[in-house]
C-alpha cells in the first residue's frame, strides 16, 4: 500500500476529498518518512512539525463541518493547497522559522516576515513542512557548498543531489514531502529535479515574487516548485504566481488556469519545438543525449514538429551569467554585517568569498564598462538570439545537465563549479525566459537523466501542456529511489 | 606560435596580491594569507574565462539591465504599518535602550562625543 | 603670494516632505521619534526585502529640478552605490547615477541689488542612511543606530564649484531653501537636519607668476547658514596657510573630507577619501527603469506651472501693488505670508485700503511679533480699517484746519521759512490738536509743508 508522502498533490486532494485521508496523516507520513529516510539524504535543515501538525488539524477540523465531497471539492477552489505538506528552500523567509540560506552567517537567523511565495502557500492552505538545504547563499549547484552538509541524492546515496535547492529536490525525489519551492537564478531549480528525477519549473522572471527571497543575483532569481508530476508543478505555480505590489519586477501579466490547459491533449499537434545542435555539447554524457533523443522521438510520434535550430554557443551564456551574478551578488551581500541579524562577514565561507571578490572586482572603477556593461550587452544579444529562434519554433527542447548526477566531492577546489555545470540552463535564465526539467530516463547505473524545454516569456501554458503529454507517455515519473 | 595564440597569451590577465587585498577592502572581507594567495589563483582563472566575451561584437547592442521588460513601477504615498520596535531588533547581537549598538566609529567629531 | 580665487561647489541634501519613506510605507517623519520605531524589512535591510519607488518623492525632485531650470531626463533610473558604513543597512545605498532625474541648470540669486546666477550639475533622488549617535555605555565609547530615518527620500543637489564667496554660497543656500519651502516637497530646516550642505572648498593662489590650486576639501557637520559662511571663511584661510607652509597642490586622490565643529568653530580632519572613493555603482535590479512619454513631461510642466515661486511673486508685488523691491523681498521670504499680503489686498481694495497701507503695517507687525499670524487676513483689514477709520477728516477738512493753525501762529510760519524746519512737527501737534486727532498725520504734513513752501 503506497504509504501517503507518496502521493501527488493531486492524488491527495483526491483523497482527501473522500474522506480516505486526513491532513494530519498526511503531514504524519511525510514527518515519519523523514524521521526514517533523512538522516541519509539530509535534505532538511529545519522542521516545522509541531506547527505543520497543529495547521494540518485546523484543516481537518475545516473539512469537518462540509459534509459531502462537492462541498470539500468547492473549498479546494479556494485553497488549492489545502493540507498539502510543502518543503521550502531555506532562502524563503518564513516568519518566526529559521531561515539561513544555509549559511552560517544567517545561522540563528528568525525572519519578522514572511516571504509572499510562503504568504501565498500559507493562504492556499498549504503547509510548510519545513525548510531544505542548500548550496549557501545558493551559490552552487550541488549543495555541497551548503555550509551545514551535504544533501545526499536519493537514487544514490554517494552521489551528490545538485543545486541550488538541492534539498527540495531531493525531499520530493525521496517522499519526505508531497511538493517543495525551491528558487533559480540559472539552473538552481531544473539541475537539481534533473539529477534527483523530479519536476521542476523555472518560471518566467518576474511571474512570481521575490519578496522575501534572501536575493542572489536580482536580475534572474525566480522562484518556482519542485514536484512529483507537472500537474502539480502547474498547480503550484498557478497557486505561487502573480503581481505582488512589494516586488516591483513583478509582473501584471493574468496568471492563466495552468491546470485546466493539461487537458488540453491535442494542442501539441502541430507545435514546433526546436532542438538546437549547440545544446548537445561536445563530451556530454551518451545516455544523457540519448534519452534526450527518445524524448524527441516521444514527442514528434505525438504530434509534434521537430525542427533542428541554431543558438549562440552556451558558452558565451556561462560567463555573461558569471559576471552579471558575482557583480549582484556583491552588493547584494552587502547587507551582511552582523549588525541587525546574523554573524558578522567573517563567517563567510569561502564559495561566497569568492563571488563577492569577483563581483567586487568587475564593478569597480575601470572595469565596469569592460566586465559588467560588456556582460549586459551580451546578455541582449542572448535575448534576441532567443527572440529569432522563437520566430521559427514555439519551444526548445534538450538536455537538461550535460551528465547524470556526479559523485559527492566533485565541487571540490572547483573555482567555477556552479557557473560551468549549468551550462545548458545559463542562457534560458540571463535572458528570463521559463523553463521545466523533467525525467526522461535513467543511466545504466540507475540514475535520473533529464530534459528540459524553454519557451518564450510567459509561455508556462505551452511548456506545461507539452512536458505534461510527454511525462504522461514517458512515465518515468512514476519510479521511485529504494532507500 | 601563431598569431592567435600570441594574441591570447596577451590578453591573459592576472590580479597582484595588492590588486586582491583592495578589492577584499572594498568587499570589507578580511582574508589571511593563504586565502589571498588562493583568490588570486581563482579570480584570474575566471577573469581570462569570461574573457570569451571579446569574441562578440556588442557595439550595436544596448546593456540589458533588467530581464522583465517591465518600466516605471512606483508605489503611491501611503503609510503602511511598521514593524514593531522589538520586532526591529529581535535578531540583533548587541543592543542599547532601543538601539543597535556597534563598536565605536573612529570618524566621530569632537562635538559628538 | 596671492589668494586669486575661491572656489565653492555645493553638495546639497534635503530631506522630502513625502509622508511615506523612499522606498517602502514606513512614515518618513522620524524626527524625535522613539528610536527603531518606524521601520519595516525593507528600510532596515532584511533579507529578501524590496525596493519599490514613491512616486510622490520622484513627483517632487522633478519639481526642484524644474524650479532649477534643469533639464528633465526622458530615462532615468536607480542605481546602487556599494558602500560599508553601520549606518546604511544594505550595504548600498540606492542613488542615482549617470541618468539622474535632472540635469543641467541654474538658479540666480541677489547680493546687494546684483544678480548672479549658479549654475547646477544635477537634482537626483536617493534614500537616507539611518543615524548614528555616538556615546558611551557602561564607560565603554560605542556607536548606537536608530534607523527611523533610514530609507527617507534624500533629494541631493550638486552645483557647479563656482561660488567665489561664502556669502555667495550662504545666499544661494538661503535661496534654495526657500524655492523647495514654496514647492511645499520640504521643510529644509537645517537645524533639524532637513536640509544639509556640504560645500567643497578650494583656492587658486598665485606665487611669483604661478597659479597653483589647493587640495579639494570637503567639509561636513554644518547645521546652520550662519556656519556655512563661517565655515568656509575659516577653511580659506587654513588653506591659505597650509599651502604657504606645505605647498601641497590639488592632485586626483587628495580630497580630505573634515568635519566642522560648533564648539571650536573650526575644522578638522576626518578621513581620507580615498579608502572610500569606488562606490562601484550598477544600475539597481530590483527597481525597473523609468521612461517619461511626453504626456507625462508635460504633466510635470504643467504642475509646476501652477506653483508661483518667489523671484516671481516678488516681481508681481512690485510691478502691481507698487512695493519696493525690499518690501517685496520681505514679505516673500516665506509663502504664508506673501499669499496672506495678497489675499489682504484683495479684502482691502473694497475698503479702500491701499497695498502701500497693509504692506507697511505687515512689515511693522511681523518685525514686532508676529501678531498676524493670529488674525484672518479679513480680520486684519478690519483692524487697518479700523484704525483709518479714526482720521475720517478729509483733505479739504484737514486743510481748513493747517489754514486756521498757519494764520493763529505767524511767528513759527516765520521761524519755519527761515530754516528752523523742525518747528513743522509742532505744527502738526497743533492741527492735531484741533482736530482732535481725526486727522491723518502723514496728511497733515504733507499739507502743512505744501502751505510752508
Amino acid at each position: 500500500m503506497t504509504k501517503f508522502n507518496e502521493l501527488t498533490i493531486s492524488d491527495a486532494q483526491k483523497k482527501i476529498i473522500k474522506g480516505e485521508i486526513s491532513c494530519r496523516e498526511l503531514v504524519l507520513d511525510c514527518l515519519a518518512k523523514i524521521k526514517q529516510t533523512d538522516e541519509k539524504v539530509k535534505a532538511f535543515v529545519t522542521l516545522n512539525s509541531e506547527k505543520a501538525l497543529s495547521l494540518a488539524d485546523e484543516e481537518d477540523k475545516r473539512l469537518a463541518f462540509l459534509k459531502d465531497t462537492k462541498q470539500i471539492g468547492n473549498l479546494f477552489r479556494d485553497y488549492p493547497l489545502l493540507g498539502i505538506p510543502v518543503a521550502v528552500k531555506d532562502n524563503f523567509s518564513t516568519k518566526g522559522l529559521l531561515t539561513t540560506a544555509s549559511a552560517k552567517v544567517l545561522e540563528n537567523y528568525k525572519p519578522v516576515f514572511d516571504a509572499s511565495v510562503v504568504k501565498k502557500i500559507n493562504d492556499a492552505g498549504g503547509i510548510i513542512l519545513g525548510k531544505t538545504n542548500m548550496d549557501a547563499w545558493a551559490h552552487g549547484s550541488s549543495t555541497e557548498s551548503s555550509d551545514f552538509f551535504t544533501t545526499r541524492n536519493p537514487w544514490n546515496l554517494e552521489r551528490l543531489a545538485g543545486g541550488s535547492s538541492g534539498g527540495s529536490a531531493a525531499a520530493v525525489a525521496a517522499d519526505l514531502t508531497i511538493a517543495a519551492i525551491g528558487s533559480e537564478t540559472a539552473g538552481s531549480i531544473r539541475q537539481p529535479a534533473c539529477w534527483c528525477g523530479v519536476v521542476g519549473m523555472k518560471p518566467t522572471y518576474g511571474r512570481v515574487s521575490r519578496y522575501g527571497v534572501i536575493a542572489m543575483a536580482s536580475s534572474t532569481d525566480s522562484p518556482g516548485p519542485i514536484t512529483k508530476s507537472v500537474s502539480d508543478a502547474a498547480l503550484m505555480l498557478g497557486v505561487i504566481a502573480g503581481k505582488d505590489e512589494a516586488d516591483a519586477t513583478s509582473s501584471p501579466t493574468s496568471v492563466p488556469d495552468y491546470l485546466t490547459c493539461l487537458g488540453e491533449e491535442n494542442k501539441i499537434k502541430g507545435i514546433k519545438i526546436g532542438v538546437a545542435k549547440q545544446y548537445f555539447l561536445k563530451g556530454i554524457d551518451s545516455e544523457v543525449e540519448k534519452n534526450a533523443y527518445q524524448a524527441i522521438k516521444i514527442l514528434e510520434k505525438a504530434g509534434a514538429q521537430i525542427k533542428e535550430i541554431s543558438l549562440l554557443d552556451p558558452k558565451y551564456a556561462v560567463a555573461v551569467y558569471t559576471v552579471i551574478q558575482r557583480s549582484e551578488v556583491s552588493s547584494n551581500l552587502g547587507r551582511y554585517d552582523g549588525i541587525r541579524f546574523g554573524h558578522d562577514r567573517s563567517y563567510f565561507k569561502d564559495e561566497a568569498k569568492r563571488r563577492i571578490m569577483f563581483g567586487t572586482y568587475s564593478l569597480s572603477a575601470g572595469y565596469y564598462d569592460q566586465y559588467y556593461k560588456k556582460a549586459q550587452k551580451v546578455r541582449t544579444l542572448i535575448g534576441q538570439d532567443f527572440e529569432k529562434a522563437f520566430k521559427e519554433v514555439d519551444l526548445i527542447i534538450g538536455p537538461t545537465s550535460p551528465c547524470p548526477a556526479l559523485g559527492i566531492g566533485a565541487t571540490k577546489e572547483a573555482s567555477m563549479f556552479g557557473e560551468m555545470q549549468d551550462i545548458l540552463l545559463e542562457a534560458s535564465s540571463v535572458a528570463g525566459l521559463p523553463a521545466i526539467s523533467l525525467p526522461s530516463g535513467f543511466s545504466s547505473e540507475g540514475l535520473p537523466t533529464g530534459i528540459q524545454i524553454i519557451g518564450p516569456s510567459f509561455s508556462e501554458e505551452q511548456i506545461f501542456k507539452t512536458a505534461f503529454i510527454y511525462e504522461k507517455i514517458a512515465r518515468w515519473h512514476e519510479r521511485k529511489p529504494k532507500l | 606560435m601563431n598569431d592567435k595564440n600570441k594574441q591570447k597569451l596577451k590578453n591573459i590577465k592576472t590580479l597582484s596580491e595588492e590588486e586582491v587585498k583592495h578589492i577584499a577592502k572594498l568587499a570589507n572581507l578580511s582574508l589571511s594569507n593563504e586565502e589571498v594567495k588562493k583568490f588570486q589563483g581563482q579570480l584570474s582563472e575566471t577573469l581570462n574565462f569570461i574573457q570569451v566575451l571579446d569574441e562578440l561584437n556588442t557595439e550595436k547592442a544596448e546593456p540589458t539591465n533588467h530581464a522583465s521588460g517591465l518600466s516605471n513601477i512606483f508605489r503611491q504615498d501611503e503609510i503602511k504599518p511598521s514593524i514593531s520596535q522589538a520586532e526591529a531588533l529581535a535578531n540583533a547581537p548587541s543592543l542599547s535602550d532601543g538601539f543597535f549598538k556597534v563598536k565605536a566609529i573612529l570618524e566621530r567629531n569632537d562635538d559628538e562625543i | 603670494m596671492k589668494l586669486k580665487r575661491i572656489l565653492i561647489g555645493l553638495e546639497i541634501h534635503i530631506e522630502l516632505k513625502t509622508k511615506s519613506k523612499m522606498f517602502c510605507g514606513c512614515s518618513a517623519v522620524h524626527f524625535e521619534k522613539i528610536p527603531n520605531s518606524q521601520t519595516c524589512p525593507v528600510c532596515l535591510g532584511l533579507p529578501g526585502a524590496l525596493p519599490v519607488p514613491n512616486f510622490k518623492a520622484i513627483e517632487s525632485v522633478i519639481l526642484i529640478g524644474q524650479a532649477l531650470n534643469c533639464e528633465i531626463l526622458k530615462e532615468s533610473k536607480f542605481d546602487r552605490k556599494n558602500y560599508f558604513y553601520p549606518d546604511l543597512p544594505k550595504g548600498y545605498q540606492i542613488s542615482q547615477y549617470d541618468q539622474p532625474f535632472c540635469l543641467n541648470g541654474w538658479l540666480e540669486y541677489k547680493i546687494q541689488g546684483t544678480n548672479y546666477r549658479a549654475k547646477i550639475r544635477r537634482v537626483h533622488l536617493e534614500e537616507d542612511t539611518g543615524k548614528l549617535v555616538h556615546t558611551q555605555v557602561k564607560g565603554k565609547s560605542c556607536s548606537l543606530i536608530d534607523f527611523n530615518r533610514s530609507g527617507c527620500p534624500l533629494v541631493e543637489i550638486v552645483t557647479e564649484p563656482e561660488f567665489d564667496s561664502s556669502l555667495a554660497a550662504k545666499t544661494f543656500l538661503e535661496k534654495l531653501q526657500k524655492i523647495v519651502r514654496y514647492l511645499e516637497v520640504a521643510d529644509a530646516d537645517m537645524e533639524k537636519g532637513q536640509m544639509r550642505c556640504e560645500p567643497t572648498v578650494n583656492l587658486e593662489i598665485e606665487d611669483g607668476g604661478k597659479n597653483y590650486f589647493t587640495p579639494l576639501v570637503e567639509i561636513k557637520n554644518i547645521n546652520s547658514f550662519r556656519f556655512v559662511q563661517k565655515a568656509i571663511d575659516f577653511e580659506v584661510e587654513r588653506q591659505f596657510k597650509d599651502f604657504e607652509e606645505k605647498r601641497i597642490e590639488k592632485m586626483p586622490g587628495n580630497k580630505t573630507t573634515r568635519g566642522w565643529s560648533e564648539k571650536k568653530l573650526e575644522t578638522g580632519l576626518q578621513r581620507t577619501k580615498e579608502e572610500a572613493s569606488d562606490y562601484r555603482y550598477f544600475p539597481e535590479p530590483d527597481i525597473p527603469p523609468i521612461f517619461w512619454s511626453d504626456k507625462q513631461i508635460t504633466n510635470f510642466k504643467e504642475l509646476f506651472k501652477k506653483i508661483v515661486l518667489p523671484d516671481k511673486l516678488e516681481s508681481r508685488f512690485i510691478s502691481l501693488y507698487g512695493l519696493r523691491p525690499e518690501q517685496a523681498e520681505i514679505l516673500c521670504r516665506d509663502k504664508e505670508t506673501a499669499f496672506y499680503f495678497e489675499k489682504c489686498v484683495e479684502l482691502g481694495k473694497i475698503k479702500k485700503i491701499t497695498s502701500l497701507d497693509i504692506v507697511n503695517k505687515l512689515i511693522n507687525q511681523s518685525k514686532k511679533a508676529k501678531q498676524f499670524a493670529d488674525l484672518s487676513p479679513k480680520e486684519f483689514i478690519e483692524k487697518i480699517g479700523e484704525s483709518q477709520k479714526l482720521f475720517s477728516l478729509n483733505k479739504e477738512e484737514i486743510s481748513l484746519i493747517a489754514d486756521r493753525v498757519l494764520k493763529e501762529n505767524q511767528k513759527i510760519q516765520d521761524e519755519y521759512r527761515k530754516g528752523k524746519t523742525q518747528v513743522l512737527g509742532f505744527l502738526i501737534g497743533l492741527v492735531q490738536k484741533e482736530a482732535k486727532g481725526k486727522a491723518d498725520p502723514r496728511i497733515v504734513q504733507k499739507i502743512l509743508a505744501e502751505k510752508l513752501a
